[in-house]
């Protein structure tokens, strides 16, 4: 599964971390978020990730 | 002075009559820092203003409160034009609430502000008497901690920097300022255009809201909502219009030439055409840029090879229209080398940076362009042309 990184505030979602301040388990796709989850750093909104190239 | 908007409503902002450019906004005719006063039994203040004018400031709200009695400063946004004054303001009234998201309030304290904070969450409401005031968290709009204030049963909203615009109309009608919607559109592209994902989730939750008047941070208030609504749905979605943007970079005249052979090709195929050589852009040149490449459907943009890359002054305006965030414009690249080719292919990687995709190879020509260069040229714009109007 990809990270995903926030274009904003640099944020890097992590699938194997989830996001645990927003209820998100550990294991969740980034494409599987639901699509009203924003960043937990500065609320950026989905549309705002880039997908890591690794 | 302040300017009373409804009952108990009072707009006690200042007029910054000499501002000509806000960051990075040109702004011939001034602009506002606005601050809002809502006086019920409780007296409350919805942000403050730069902290330059605030002698300026202090001096109209005392006309209408006593400082001293203001018990709730709503802060919807921690940047300094709406903030720095804020440590002065707490420092005449020890007691005031500091009222503002968990994030803004994290803000303040890292900027040195220190007072009784009041931490709201979405949907938090607050009873200065008659009057309710709802909070929605707006987070990056266009900041991580901006929030809006909404005035429930009168409907009015206070949304923090959405909908401004830089402009000084002294009875702070929208409606009065004849070019209302240049100056929005300007303010719109440097600030929201580059978060439309956030925007057109705000603009959403604005229009389940119904507001009967929206009360920015800078620029007049919106009477005819649905106006600056349905523009600023129109700036996020459908921007563009069948216009051509050339926008190049010349030294001794040569890609200047081939500018002009592009604009003419456009203009050929009845294409609107725009063009810009870096060169000449003062501050606010530099701002349109963003206007006129969000409402093209094409690009193209030109250089002079410099020690084998692209003319600097060049890089400062595609940097810049990476923040359009426009996707599915077209573009082509052009340009002129003495010792080595290669200029346009550098230049396509721009133009993909911006989110335009260069269709076809760029035009090079060595030195000086001879009139064949210039005729391909010319056909390059009519083609760019046709495809704007959906002709080929």
């Amino acid at each position: 599964m990809d990270k995903w990184n926030c274009t904003v505030c640099g944020y890097v979602y992590n699938p194997e971390k989830g996001d645990e301040a927003s209820g998100i388990a550990p294991g969740i796709a980034f494409e599987d978020l639901p699509e009203d989850w924003t960043c937990p750093v500065c609320g950026a909104p989905k549309d705002m990730f880039e997908k890591v190239v690794e | 002075m302040p300017i009373k908007l409804s009952e108990g409503i009072y707009w006690i902002g200042i007029f910054d009559w000499k501002l000509r450019v806000f960051h990075g906004i040109a702004t011939p005719k001034g602009g506002t820092y606005n601050s809002y006063l809502i006086k019920d039994d409780e007296t409350a203040i919805i942000d403050a203003v730069y902290q330059p004018f605030f002698e300026e400031y202090l001096s109209n709200l005392s006309t209408l409160v006593d400082p001293t009695k203001i018990r709730y400063l709503i802060v919807n946004h921690a940047e300094p034009d709406h903030s720095s004054s804020i440590m002065r303001l707490v420092s005449l009234n020890r007691n005031m609430n500091i009222v503002c998201t968990a994030r803004c309030k994290e803000f303040l304290e890292h900027m040195g502000i220190q007072g009784h904070f009041m931490v709201v969450k979405e949907g938090d409401t607050l009873k200065v008497g008659r009057k309710t005031l709802r909070f929605m968290e707006a987070p990056m709009l266009h900041w991580p901690e901006v929030m809006w204030t909404f005035l429930e049963g009168e409907n009015i909203l206070f949304p923090c920097d959405m909908f401004g615009a830089q402009v000084i109309e002294s009875t702070m009608r929208a409606e009065a300022v004849g070019d209302i919607e240049t100056q929005a559109k300007k303010y719109y592209a440097f600030i929201f255009r580059p978060l439309v994902a956030a925007v057109l989730k705000g603009l959403e939750k604005v229009e389940k809201l119904a507001p009967t008047m929206i009360c920015p941070s800078h620029g007049p208030v919106w009477r005819d909502v649905a106006r600056i609504q349905r523009l600023w749905r129109e700036w996020s979605t459908k921007p563009e219009k069948g216009k051509v943007f050339i926008v190049y970079s010349s030294i001794w005249g040569d890609v200047d030439k081939m500018a002009r052979a592009i604009a003419d090709g456009v203009q050929s195929s009845g294409a609107q055409v725009v063009i810009k050589e870096v060169g000449d852009l003062n501050w606010s040149g530099w701002a349109d840029l963003l206007v006129d490449a969000m409402e093209s459907k094409a690009m193209a943009i030109g250089s002079p090879t410099v020690l084998g890359g692209i003319f600097p002054q060049l890089l400062y305006a595609t940097m810049l229209l990476r923040l359009v965030k426009a996707k599915g414009k077209i573009g082509i690249s052009f340009g002129a080398y003495g010792w080595g080719p290669g200029i346009t292919k550098k230049l396509d990687e721009e133009l993909k940076a911006m989110e335009v995709m260069p269709y076809r190879d760029g035009i090079e020509v060595r030195f000086i362009p001879t009139e064949k260069d210039l005729q391909l040229c010319r056909e390059a714009g009519k083609e760019l042309g046709e495809r704007v109007t959906g002709v080929s």
